[in-house]
């Protein structure tokens, strides 16, 4: 069954000219490929982007990916991380009021818009607080350098092996342990500082009017 | 163990969260180790402190990765990446299409050189044969212009004109009621097998002339004549003779 072969075998048969291997192909990639992107960016439309960006390279050139040296996964993932690099980059040029902060932070993740109705709750002041919860991770995340940022997003979001992540970063594991080890100590200490300031807002209201009316 | 050796192992303990250490596959650490890292933090408030903070922050990551764990691209980026797909497999189609054609041309040329090739490798005959029809009217002009020689043999020229303009000469026939001995050079090593032009003239010499060219000659028949045709080349000098009898006759050569 076309469905159940690995990634590598369905790339194999869709440089071929087998459409329906490069249609089980992206149905098996395309969600975690997205993922990455938007976990690193924040932003659904620069995700959809980078995903396009990444699959088309498949398409154009599958001769680039090398069997022998990693996953086909792996390898998706390092070049999808090219893209969001670049595009954040560029992003970044035209963004030149953004400083680090609360502000840039509070801009980069953009409103909690998104569906988080897959999450199961008991009651909807537990899912107020399950949505606050996430919704501070996802800013915390986004507010690490991009160096930790993706080593972070790798292994505990995207639930990559370190050597696996080390393979789509093009780093040595070492080096990727001692990203990852910086990137969730500042991640840690990140979500200690708003929690503490969250319940601060929570204790005097009316010194953060930001907190209140946001 | 000391607080600073297990705080590696205590993040790994609690990023395999419920789990068992080992689902965390190749990143597992050594049980053993993961065994004395727990019980260390069992009795050292600082570690389990740290450990308490390392299963908070997994657990926001997980309820992160599992809340976004069904977002995927929408299906207009699907349709547009299938329709990249689709013409990429068209172009290279066409351009196979393409190097099909020009490798079949390349064959049918290398058929044709090769049975030009072939044409032109024929024998020496078959070139006597093709100069004989090509030269037969400068032939004649030969005839024309010798007659008055003072040369030994008696010249004449060949072909269909001759028999024309000479009917009363009971040897001369036409190319195709003749046979004809193979060339024998006049030098040794003369290469008038490559010539590829000069001109075949008609001429009649005694048959005792034959003998120095190795033909033997019946005795009683020194004083007859005999035809031959001299192969010229283009600067005047004579390459090749071959002796000719007519078809019918029996053999005077």
């Amino acid at each position: 069954m076309i469905q159940d072969s690995s990634p590598e075998a369905l790339l194999r048969l869709a440089a071929a000219g087998d459409e329906e291997a490069f249609r089980a192909l992206y149905r098996q990639l395309n969600g975690p490929i997205y993922r990455f992107a938007l976990h690193m960016s924040g932003n659904q439309g620069m995700a959809e982007e980078v995903t396009q960006e990444t699959f088309l390279m498949l398409i154009r050139d599958p001769g680039r990916y090398e069997p022998g040296r990693a996953s086909l996964k792996s390898f998706l993932y390092g070049v999808a991380r090219n893209h969001t690099l670049r595009a954040l980059e560029k992003e970044s040029r035209f963004t030149p009021f953004a400083e680090s902060g609360e502000d840039s932070e509070g801009e980069l993740a953009g409103p909690d818009t998104r569906n988080l109705g897959t999450v199961p709750t008991a009651d909807a002041s537990e899912d107020l607080l399950r949505r606050e919860q996430i919704a501070r991770v996802r800013r915390a995340v986004l507010a690490l350098p991009p160096v930790y940022r993706e080593a972070v997003v790798l292994c505990d979001l995207q639930e990559l092996s370190y050597d696996e992540a080390a393979h789509s970063l093009g780093c040595a594991p070492g080096t990727l342990r001692s990203r990852l080890h910086r990137g969730r100590e500042l991640l840690a200490t990140r979500l200690r500082a708003t929690e503490s300031h969250k319940a601060a807002a929570a204790a005097f209201p009316i010194c953060h009017p930001r907190e209140e009316y946001s | 163990m000391n607080c600073r050796d297990c705080e590696l192992l205590l993040m790994e303990a609690a990023r395999a969260g419920g789990r068992s250490p080992r689902s965390l596959g190749a990143d597992a650490p050594p049980s053993p180790d993961l065994d004395a890292a727990l019980d260390h933090a069992a009795s050292c408030p600082a570690c389990s402190e740290r450990l308490n903070e390392d299963r908070s922050l997994f657990s926001g990551l997980r309820l992160l990765a599992t809340a976004e764990a069904s977002s995927e691209p929408s299906p207009a980026t699907g349709a547009t990446l299938l329709a990249a797909y689709r013409a990429e497999r068209g172009r290279e189609l066409h351009t196979r299409r393409w190097i099909f054609a020009v490798s079949g041309a390349m064959a049918a040329s290398l058929v044709v050189l090769l049975g030009a090739a072939l044409l032109l490798s024929r024998d020496s005959s078959t070139l006597v044969r093709s100069l004989y029809s090509k030269f037969s009217p400068l032939a004649a002009h030969n005839r024309a212009a010798s007659s008055s020689s003072p040369s030994g043999a008696h010249l004449e020229a060949s072909g269909d004109a001759a028999a024309e303009e000479d009917p009363c000469d009971a040897d001369t026939a036409s190319p195709d009621q003749e046979e004809v001995t193979d060339f024998v050079a006049f030098y040794p090593g003369a290469d008038f097998a490559s010539l590829d032009s000069g001109a075949l003239v008609r001429v009649r010499v005694p048959s005792s002339a034959l003998g120095a060219f190795g033909v033997q000659v019946a005795q009683g028949s020194e004083e007859e004549w005999v035809n031959a045709d001299l192969l010229v080349a283009e600067d005047g000098s004579p390459q090749a003779i071959r002796f000719v009898r007519a078809a019918s006759r029996s053999s005077s050569n």
